[in-house]
């Protein structure tokens, strides 16, 4: 017999704290008014946020639908 | 022999009019006729972007926006050695600035990412006519439209007062789209987006927020 696959969903909702910290992070880190000059200090290691954050957020995808499932409660 | 140190200032958002209550710990400047939320600091104050520290200036940033009716957060880290300084920054952009508070009042963001296969785009004859201007006007138009998510747009549209978008280039991340929607009507916004959500024909949407519109702030130059 054959195995029906579930679609996966088309709308996953964030709506607790821990799976839109990615978001938080983009827009805390990349959005906002910024102010001319480099008046943005200390911020070491942001580039490197910024290159793995796209990279996060499609394995946020991957978690939490994967082939349709609900994600996981912990 | 030096004085003692003069404290900087760690910014935190633009505010369209001054909060009912000031938060402990933060001062509200007019600079520029714009009010300014933020806190005094060491002026080797160096903040780092740990989990902790995001949440908090979230939260902080929340919690202006309930008081007051138009906000505009400055970027994460932040900070001008005094008053004076940020004057000097903020006044040749008041009047834009002002602009987005305007766009923004009322108003709070929505964040969805879309992942998926990208839509084939064509170059239409607007790309490859006119000037150069013109087609770096097209050019730009195109890195950030997101067809993907046309058919979804009707369903929404009645709520979405603005957008800012951008395209990624890490399939399946497709972009990132933030819409401004009126305060209050985030929650028919989801239920309006789930509906229509089957029908973006292989694109999957991950949606957040409530959030204050971080992602509304003009571009310098813009």
């Amino acid at each position: 017999m054959r195995k029906r696959r579930r679609r996966a969903p088309s709308l996953v909702d964030l709506r607790d704290a821990d799976s839109s910290l990615l978001d938080l992070v983009d827009h805390l880190l990349s959005k906002g008014v910024v102010v001319s000059g480099d008046l943005t200090l200390g911020l070491a290691g942001v580039d490197l946020v910024y290159v793995h954050l796209s990279a996060l957020l499609c394995a946020a995808d991957l978690v939490l639908a994967p082939r349709g499932r609900k994600p996981r409660a912990r | 022999m030096t004085g003692p140190e003069r404290p900087a200032l760690y910014l935190y958002a633009l505010l369209g009019s001054l909060p009912p209550r000031p938060s402990r710990g933060l001062r509200v400047l007019a600079v520029a006729g714009l009010q300014v939320a933020a806190r005094e600091v060491h002026p080797e104050t160096s903040p780092r972007p740990t989990v902790r520290a995001l949440r908090g200036h979230d939260a902080t940033i929340r919690r202006l926006a309930r008081g007051v009716d138009a906000i505009l957060p400055f970027r994460f880290g932040t900070v001008v050695p005094g008053p004076n300084e940020l004057r000097r920054r903020l006044a040749p952009r008041a009047a834009e600035l002002r602009r987005a508070l305007a766009l923004v009042a009322g108003r709070e963001q929505m964040t969805l990412r879309v992942f998926g296969a990208p839509a084939r785009r064509r170059r239409g004859p607007a790309a490859r006519a006119g000037g150069p201007g013109a087609r770096y006007l097209a050019a730009r138009v195109r890195e950030r439209a997101v067809p993907e998510i046309d058919p979804i747009r009707p369903a929404v549209a009645a709520f979405v007062r603005a957008e800012r978008a951008e395209r990624h280039q890490s399939p399946p991340l497709v972009a990132s789209v933030y819409h401004l929607v009126d305060r209050g009507r985030s929650a028919a916004y989801r239920a309006a987006l789930r509906r229509a959500a089957r029908a973006a024909g292989g694109v999957r949407l991950h949606v957040s927020g409530p959030w204050p519109p971080y992602a509304f702030a003009p571009e310098p130059g813009e």
